[in-house]
């Protein structure tokens, strides 16, 4: 038995230098995510006992209620906030006088959901793993919304793995009468995460019938080039107003605290764990308040209306999103974006037969054009080639296109130069005007 | 397959006279007159016919008659029988008996029953995967029903995964994708595995030594997972010949299962060679080299446009004897070069997919390979089939061999003998050989490092229940142990994964574990012409190497060790490198020993920390092999910790063995270069999945091979010896697992340690040289004049402990 547990500690603690790979994932998974030294904490806490809670103790650490399920209980952290709360910039209640259409068709849905703010699920999960296998476990259900006047959070703890039925069971029943699920990046994690999770207990799939509004694809879009990254955290702070408060947990960390919980008992990262994960509901929710806000607002400075104009357009909305690439090429952030702003604009114009206003953009684009003066100027010759039957001018604007950008290459300058010879051709077989 | 009678067997048997006439003119020529120690003409079987049985399918039938298929072979009658029955199977039968309808019939036939039925196919690699696709999703066009088959790897599309889990009747994978994709993921496959009725795994004997360790664990969680969902699922396995099909394929299914081996499909006339090339310089036992008298052989058949296959057992011999080839045909026609092609692991698969359409449509008339080529993969079937050098198993030998003549037609095989000890043993005793008597297929899956792999596998899947059958009686030790290190979680009965790790990401089911470098072509703007595997890096691609690429030199100028890239460059050159390697040791741990006697041998058996270190290389000049210079190499050393058996010779038995301390290491050099070949031989490895080391690391010295100036590398090594203090000096011989961790080789070895000494002592005495030559202890101009005597002498001692 000794000489068996002797080979398991070297196969475990064996340095697999032949690759690196391993040694890496022994370095990452033991200990340092959480700051506090490799594996001394642990070895600590064997010897002293460290003061762990017991199982009953958990639910009044984190002020929860055991919620009874036909499978057995689970803890249920419940909290309610009035509406005037406020999270960051905005206030709770903002949600409640949105319109939801246009939520819905920013978050890639066609606008014609007719729903309440009461039928709206906001979802945030905690797990022990960011991989969608089996082995990563769902541990806190983070849930909010409206009810009577008031923001109600509703959090499933999982304090064994045995209680894991009774959560699933308890979160399906719940999730039941909403109609839309909000989440952050729910489509990639969240959203098949607990599908998974149903699925290995064989309970029925609460969620395919529910409308979904991840608010991951909208933020990326508004903020493309504007942020650093999108995740939650860097939105929050850099668009929200959000602080997040001391007894808070960064979210790497969130999978070792809650495994130090079921390895040893010691619940000190728990309450922050539960306090994040509320915060992350509220943010949630204010993040739809701000997505919606900057689709109204319209501000170059802030958003980013080309990539927004280019979604808007995509998905029909031809005027509104007419309406982004006119601001953006007025007060878009840097030449760059004001020419392919115009650019947008005059293609969309093209296509809707109006070509006194793409030709004022182009024209303009081809004048004074830095990036996209190229692209205008051969518009331009296609525009006098096929539409005015204006050759010289056709002509003047391919010659103008060569010659303006000495550094052009490529497929571009063949594809012009290919016109040219054609133009010339024609030109000389129509006698000039 | 069965082929259809089609114009190709027409033409085929216009050049059955063709080889026949070939073979005569080339069994009179003096040159392979005097190499042949042994023909065997086996002869051709009628074959053995079944009507088609009721059972079978109406669109089944039809779509065999389609093929001019109108009677079943008795095996595959018999396999469909028994498949109905309910029983889990194992078909063995030769290359090219039709082995695939032996699974695809009664999987076919039952989804045609029913449709809900699910099966899953494992082939060894993805290439052999998407053969097998083709071939099964021709039968079902054929059938005109609808039945759905689709492989599932890693080159799959992410969109339309969800579409093969939901509807795939058939899902076609390989061992890794199921380890770390499928597995991992099983409630996405919910659906699949609740109605998985069938596992078929082909290509069987592969499965053995490491890989084969592995994959009884892989089939143990899935069959976990399919108990979850409430399937039991049959086996059909089908392999080539091995001493223990039965026992595998149980070790592996975890249950019972029954032999098909009693093969009915037809058989043409084949003519197997054994070939020894000649002793140059009797003095030395010096042989010709097996590459050049393959070259001889080769190349008046390819000129002739006779299909040939050529296996080498090296990568590196792969693109010399291409380049061979390539060469001695283009003398007679030229630019005839792109015939002759080269095939291994690590071209690209484009490459590789090319090469095989190449073969099956006559464009290629001849290929080098590697073992790549041994498996199924569809080449269509050639005429000769040339061994260079024994592969290493009975069981490969006949796969390789069976890679010429399929159904029709005289063919032939040739294995021509290296110098290796294992090589001249065949080559002298072919009744050994046709003895039926081929390897037993080895696995360890007790082998704690995989096991423990596997038990975090398991658990990530679902969580392990007390009673639970995996891997044997020590399940619950190593679960406990797994929740003291934090790993899992226990609650009640039973134990929960609880770690933030993806388990099945830390462990690779194959030898090869680090990323791949890349090759890349600076002369073509960097373009990609090779992958390189992490291990043989350090001795293929240094700076300075000449890698070779289809016979073609490649000079490497830069290696990017950390991007993992190599950048070469084409030249005309004409030697190519072989690196110079030293290998270093530390005891970690002893777990094991035996020889108490005083006087006597001591063995070990236990845990030691190898260092691989590349030194230099050489420059061999082409056909003479004249050592042309010497440069460095600098690169990181690489180090691993794994199981070894090792023999001490203890200080105080010197005398008593009765050799002077020089002897003594030049006797050690000697059994060393034997016994490794004779370990391999006994576990059913390749002799590169054991490492061999001489020296003392109590006193930190090691026996240096191959030593640069040729002078004997016992004298140098006693040069070595002479400046250490030479109190307490106990030199070891070690044998050790080339894979981290350790696979349970050297323990067999431990344990084999009597068999393994005597085999080794019997193949010395054996062989028919005076002094020592390639074939026993090594050459004796390397190793020294009195190494066959000394090494005899420290074997008997290390037998029967006494002088």
């Amino acid at each position: 038995m000794d000489d068996l547990r002797q080979r398991l500690s070297r196969i475990l603690d064996a340095p697999r230098n032949l690759n690196g790979r391993e040694g890496v994932e022994q370095g990452t998974s033991r200990g340092a995510a959480l700051g506090s030294g490799a594996s001394g904490p642990w070895v600590e806490q064997d010897a002293g006992g460290v003061k762990g809670v017991l199982p009953s103790e958990v639910a009044a650490l984190l002020g929860a209620e055991e919620a009874q399920t036909p499978f057995g209980p689970c803890l249920e952290v419940r909290a309610s906030y009035r509406v005037e709360y406020r999270h960051g910039l905005h206030r709770l209640c903002d949600f409640l006088s949105l319109d939801l259409r246009k939520l819905d068709r920013l978050c890639g849905g066609v606008g014609q959901v007719h729903v309440s703010p009461e039928e709206i699920l906001f979802l945030d999960l905690e797990t022990t793993g960011l991989s969608l296998g089996v082995g990563t476990w769902v541990f806190l259900v983070g849930l909010g919304f409206f009810e009577k006047g008031k923001y109600h959070t509703r959090q499933l703890f999982l304090r064994n793995f045995e209680e894991e039925r009774a959560l699933l069971y308890r979160a399906s029943r719940m999730m039941e009468r909403f109609r839309i699920v909000v989440t952050f990046n729910g489509k990639r994690f969240d959203l098949p995460l607990l599908e998974a999770r149903l699925a290995l207990h064989g309970q029925d799939d609460c969620i395919s019938s529910l409308t979904h509004w991840d608010l991951l694809h909208p933020a990326k879009r508004l903020w493309k080039g504007r942020l650093e990254d999108c995740r939650l955290d860097t939105v929050e702070g850099a668009r929200l107003g959000v602080c997040r408060e001391e007894r808070d947990i960064r979210g790497e960390r969130i999978p070792e605290g809650y495994l130090r919980f079921i390895h040893s008992g010691d619940a000190s990262f728990l309450r922050r764990i539960v306090h994040h994960n509320a915060a992350d509901l509220l943010t949630l929710l204010v993040l739809a308040v701000h997505v919606h806000k900057c689709c109204e607002d319209l501000d170059p400075r802030e958003t980013n209306l080309v990539s927004l104009g280019q979604y808007l357009e995509r998905t029909g909305s031809h005027e509104e999103g007419v309406k982004c690439y006119r601001i953006a090429s007025q007060r878009g952030l840097g030449q760059h974006e004001r020419e392919r702003a115009l650019f947008l604009l005059a293609q969309r114009r093209k296509r809707e037969g109006r070509a006194e206003e793409a030709l004022a953009a182009w024209e303009m684009l081809a004048k004074e054009g830095v990036a996209w003066g190229v692209a205008a100027c051969e518009e331009l010759a296609k525009h006098h080639e096929h539409r005015s039957k204006d050759l010289a001018k056709a002509v003047y604007y391919v010659e103008k296109a060569l010659g303006g950008d000495i550094f052009l290459e490529g497929p571009m300058r063949l594809k012009l130069e290919k016109r040219l010879s054609r133009l010339r051709k024609k030109v000389g077989k129509i006698p000039c005007k | 397959m069965s082929a259809s009678p089609s114009l190709r067997t027409k033409k085929r048997r216009m050049k059955k006279s063709d080889l026949s006439r070939v073979l005569e003119q080339l069994e009179s020529a003096p040159f392979f007159k005097h190499a042949v120690t042994q023909v065997k003409t086996l002869p051709a079987e009628p074959g053995e016919f079944r009507e088609f049985p009721p059972e079978l399918a109406a669109p089944l039938q039809e779509v065999l008659k389609a093929r001019g298929i109108s009677k079943l072979y008795s095996h595959q009658e018999e396999a469909l029988r028994r498949a109905r029955a309910g029983e889990n199977l194992v078909i063995v039968t030769p290359t090219a008996s039709g082995k695939t309808l032996c699974y695809n019939l009664p999987v076919l036939n039952a989804v045609l029953e029913d449709e809900s039925i699910r099966a899953l196919y494992i082939f060894p690699t993805k290439a052999l995967a998407q053969d097998q696709y083709a071939e099964i999703q021709g039968l079902i066009d054929g059938m005109g029903t609808h039945c759905t088959a689709y492989t599932y790897d890693g080159d799959t599309p992410g969109d339309i995964r969800p579409v093969i889990r939901k509807r795939a009747q058939i899902v076609i994978t390989n061992p890794d994708m199921l380890h770390t994709a499928i597995l991992p993921h099983h409630t996405k496959w919910s659906q699949f595995f609740a109605r998985l009725a069938f596992v078929v795994v082909d290509e069987m004997h592969s499965y053995r030594g490491v890989f084969g360790s592995h994959m009884v664990h892989v089939l143990a969680r899935l069959l976990r997972v399919c108990g979850h969902y409430g399937s039991s699922p049959q086996f059909l396995f089908s392999s080539a010949t091995i001493a223990n099909p039965e026992e595998l394929a149980a070790k592996l299914a975890g249950k019972p299962v029954s032999l098909i081996r009693q093969n009915g499909a037809p058989r043409a006339e084949k003519r197997f060679y054994f070939l020894n090339p000649p002793v140059v310089r009797p003095e030395l036992g010096l042989r010709q080299s097996a590459q050049s008298l393959v070259q001889k052989i080769a190349v008046p058949l390819l000129r002739k446009g006779i299909s040939t296959i050529v296996f080498a057992t090296s990568r590196l011999a792969v693109e010399v004897l291409t380049r061979y080839l390539k060469e001695g045909v283009a003398k007679a026609r030229p630019k005839s070069e792109d015939k002759i092609r080269g095939y291994r692991g690590g071209y690209l698969p484009n490459q590789r997919r090319e090469i095989e359409r190449g073969l099956r449509e006559g464009r290629i008339t001849g290929v080098v390979s590697t073992n790549a080529l041994e498996l199924g993969v569809d080449i269509g079937s050639l005429e000769v089939s040339i061994l260079c050098g024994y592969p290493g198993s009975i069981a490969s030998t006949w796969q390789q061999a069976g890679r010429a003549g399929r159904r029709a037609g005289l063919s032939a095989a040739m294995l021509v003998a290296r110098s290796t000890p294992l090589d001249q043993f065949i080559v002298r005793n072919p009744q050994y050989f046709f003895g039926l008597s081929p390897e037993r297929a080895r696995l360890n899956p007790e082998n704690l490092s995989i096991l423990v792999s596997h038990i975090k596998c398991a658990a990530f899947e679902l969580p392990f229940r007390r009673g639970e059958n995996f891997g044997g009686k020590e399940l619950e030790a190593i679960l406990d142990y797994l929740v003291e290190r934090r790993i899992l979680t226990r609650t009640g009965d039973r134990w929960y994964w609880a770690d933030v790790a993806y388990p099945a990401n830390q462990v690779s089911l194959r030898t090869i574990q680090a990323e791949n470098f890349t090759v890349l072509d600076r002369s073509a703007g960097n373009r990609v012409i090779a992958e390189v595997d992490f291990e043989s890096a350090p001795r293929s691609i240094y700076p300075g190497a000449v890698y070779m690429v289809e016979g073609v030199p490649y000079t490497v100028e830069d290696l990017d060790f950390k991007g993992r890239k190599a950048y070469v460059r084409p030249g005309a050159l004409d030697y190519y490198t072989e690196a110079i390697c030293y290998t270093h040791l530390r005891i970690l741990d002893v777990f094991s020993s035996a020889g108490e006697n005083r006087g006597g041998p001591e063995f070990f058996e236990g845990e030691v920390h190898v260092v691989d270190h590349a030194a230099g290389f050489k420059k061999l000049k082409f056909y003479t092999l004249e050592n042309l210079g010497y440069g460095e190499i600098c690169l990181p050393d690489q180090e691993m910790h794994t199981s070894a058996f090792w023999i001490r010779v203890p200080e105080e038995s010197f005398s008593l063995i009765g050799l002077s301390l020089q002897d003594l290491l030049q006797a050690l050099a000697g059994v060393g270069y034997a016994i490794r070949h004779m370990a391999s031989f006994l576990l059913m490895c390749e002799s590169r999945d054991l490492g061999m080391c001489i020296g003392d690391p109590g006193v930190n010295w090691f026996l240096r091979e191959p030593c640069p100036q040729g002078t004997g590398r016992a004298q140098a090594a006693w040069a070595q010896v002479s400046d250490l203090d030479l109190k307490g000096f106990q030199p070891s011989l070690f044998l050790y697992d080339a894979y981290p961790g350790g696979v349970g080789l050297a323990t067999t070895l431990f344990g084999l340690r009597q068999e393994l000494l005597l085999g080794t002592r019997s193949m010395i005495e054996g062989c028919s040289c005076r002094h020592g030559c390639p074939s026993c202890v090594g050459p004796y101009t390397e190793i020294g004049e009195g190494a066959k005597e000394f090494a005899t002498k420290v074997l008997t001692w290390m037998i029967s402990g006494r002088g």
